[in-house]
């Protein structure tokens, strides 16, 4: 689960020296969905629509209109639908998310972080 | 323990220990926990794609695509009938069979591309799209006032030239071949492809600077 830090993927970058993706997450987060897509677990349309509705629910609020909230909303879009059809529970990755958290406070510095039985 | 003691032990603890990632990287790491534990995702399918990602993919893709064009007949007929194979055909380590299709700047024609409802790009291909591509503005902008939009990229069309707006969706994307520029007639093909940017690609660029280096 772990996996190199953004410089060591000095190709997530667009060209001529502009960095694609602000946050290694943000490549990650579309790196999910476009595996799901392609293995006909997320539907692309219903993606679609979902994010679209989510952006403009955001934008209607008066978030403001960037990277951030753009990719704020990409997430809780993937939550969502992955829970509606109970691929990924919210419950479990509310769990889940407890255990990353504990797990990084226990690990010096340096270390792989690792969540309690997993050997990779 | 003094206030001064409490900050020093709490800047020691975050030192010793791992960064803990940012909430949303932390949500995402937990949502993949999930999926791949029960069987939905695979944690190489990721990493693969970060890696095709990493390494092939990139506006440079349809900068090597728009020079061929330019540069032979046969390939343009090829890109206009069927984009994701003359794609193949060129750059065959690329992902293939992404729904995009070319669309073709003219004299009179200039081409813009948008996705009003979401944030839809050819990713796979071209890269991801720029952040003002993904903005509220740009969405709702692009087909109300695309001459205002454009003006506001430097592009400002001249009478007689028609905007077609193209409205990405899921199925179908777009890319933009812009007109090859005046004075390029001995340029080679990696020279020329040196001269189109994403932004041309997209359709807020409307004429490249035929400067040789400019790449």
């Amino acid at each position: 689960m772990s996996r190199p830090e953004p410089s060591a993927r000095a190709a997530l970058r667009q060209g001529r020296g502009e960095t694609a993706f602000a946050e290694q997450w943000h490549a990650e987060v579309v790196a999910v969905v476009e595996v799901l897509v392609a293995d006909g677990r997320l539907d692309p349309g219903a993606w679609s629509q979902a994010l679209g509705a989510e952006l403009e629910r955001r934008a209607a609020d008066g978030a403001p209109d960037s990277d951030a909230t753009y990719y704020a909303a990409f997430l809780a879009v993937l939550e969502q639908l992955l829970d509606g059809q109970d691929l990924a529970p919210s419950a479990e990755v509310e769990r889940r998310t407890e255990e990353w958290r504990r797990a990084y406070h226990a690990t010096p510095h340096g270390q792989p972080v690792r969540l309690a039985g997993q050997n990779d | 323990m003094s206030s001064h003691d409490s900050d020093k032990v709490a800047r020691l603890h975050r030192e010793l220990h791992s960064h803990l990632p940012a909430e949303p990287a932390l949500r995402l790491k937990a949502l993949e926990t999930v999926l791949v534990e029960r069987g939905f995702l695979s944690q190489d399918a990721v990493d693969s794609w970060l890696d095709a990602y990493s390494e092939n993919v990139g506006p440079m893709n349809g900068a090597r695509v728009i020079a061929r064009a330019w540069t032979d007949p046969d390939f343009v007929a090829r890109l206009a009938e069927d984009t994701p194979a003359a794609f193949a055909a060129l750059l065959p380590h690329v992902e293939k069979g992404y729904p995009i299709k070319a669309v073709f700047n003219t004299p009179t024609t200039h081409n813009l591309v948008v996705c009003t409802l979401c944030s839809c790009y050819p990713l796979g291909i071209l890269g991801m799209s720029p952040a003002w591509y993904k903005s509220t503005a740009y969405r709702a902008r692009a087909v109300r006032d695309p001459r205002g939009v454009l003006a506001e990229f430097g592009t400002h069309l001249p009478e007689g030239v028609d905007v077609r707006v193209w409205d990405s969706t899921s199925d179908r994307r777009y890319m933009v071949v812009p007109e090859r520029p005046a004075g390029t007639g001995d340029w080679s093909e990696t020279e020329l492809a040196g001269l189109v940017t994403r932004n041309a690609m997209i359709g807020t660029v409307r004429d490249l600077t035929p400067a040789r280096g400019a790449a």
